[in-house]
């Protein structure tokens, strides 16, 4: 376990994942990639009656942003004494997101696994149930504690 | 004592689930918990062919030879065997012992399958409280 890539959506879960993480790559003495794709944001478009929400591309001021904190993240797991390195990149599905993390040459990969109802996994679909159909390579699934 | 539960249905990645389990157990400075679990006979949705008595009565010293396999690599290796629905089981140790992490194969089960029966491995990643570390059964090619 040499290449962990960890992908991180700056939730409520992304200090538990990166405690874990750190726990991992101490142990292994593993290089750590953070991965993180910038997210949509949903906007409500006005027509008449009908209010659909759509998702609309990220605004580079939040793309920065994004990147500051991914930034960030990274120092303060150098501070723990682990080499880490960021990676952000556009918008993209599950499955362009676990090539991306193929090619950053991932032999492990942690995500945050948050426990929604079945109705949100209807409507939402849920990223666990995704990356667990054809994970790539071993992955860790760091749970809401 | 830490401890790293490995969860072992003598499937073709049972190897590397224990591989991975012991080099956790190895890195944390904890212990292997081989976990097996036979699911209880199917009632009423009656498709699956029931598990045949010889199968449960081999996993035992199964479990046993990987058990002593480890030790003989110097990982401190205990076994636990369990019967009922697979993800419950393991869900219900894992509360009590709180491992470290816990080790377990992804299943290339059938669409169909997983309707019908649940998948055990979507069922333990969400409801654990330990970390689980799900190895692919078919490694996809780069």
């Amino acid at each position: 376990m040499k290449n962990i890539v960890v992908l991180i959506d700056f939730s409520d879960l992304t200090f538990t994942v990166l405690k874990e993480v750190h726990k991992i790559a101490n142990a292994f003495g593993s290089h750590v990639t953070l991965l993180h794709a910038i997210s949509k944001q949903p906007v409500v478009v006005d027509i008449g009656v009908f209010s659909p929400t759509v998702m609309q591309t990220a605004s580079p001021a939040q793309a920065e942003d994004e990147s500051g904190k991914l930034v960030e993240l990274c120092e303060s797991l150098g501070k723990f004494g682990v080499s880490a390195t960021a990676r952000q990149i556009p918008p993209c599905t599950v499955e362009e997101l676990l090539d991306e993390a193929q090619r950053l040459g991932a032999d492990l990969i942690v995500v945050g696994c948050r426990g929604h109802g079945p109705l949100h996994q209807l409507l939402a679909g849920s990223l666990t149930g995704d990356i667990l159909r054809h994970p790539p390579c071993p992955v860790v699934f760091v749970p809401h504690t | 004592m830490k401890s790293v539960l490995a969860l072992v249905d003598f499937s073709d990645v049972t190897p590397r689930v224990i591989q991975h389990a012991e080099a956790f157990a190895n890195a944390f400075g904890a212990e292997v918990v081989l976990c097996h679990v036979t699911p209880p006979e199917p009632v009423v949705v009656d498709y699956a062919p029931p598990v045949p008595l010889k199968q449960l009565e081999a996993s035992g010293p199964q479990l046993e030879a990987l058990r002593d396999a480890l030790t003989l690599r110097g990982v401190y290796t205990r076994i636990h065997s369990d019967q009922g629905p697979v993800a419950n089981c393991i869900l219900e140790w894992s509360r009590v012992n709180q491992p470290e992490i816990i080790v377990m194969g992804s299943h290339g089960h059938g669409a169909l399958y997983n309707l019908l029966v649940g998948s055990v491995t979507a069922g333990v990643v969400k409801g654990a409280t330990s970390p689980v570390m799900v190895v692919p059964s078919i490694l996809k090619s780069p």
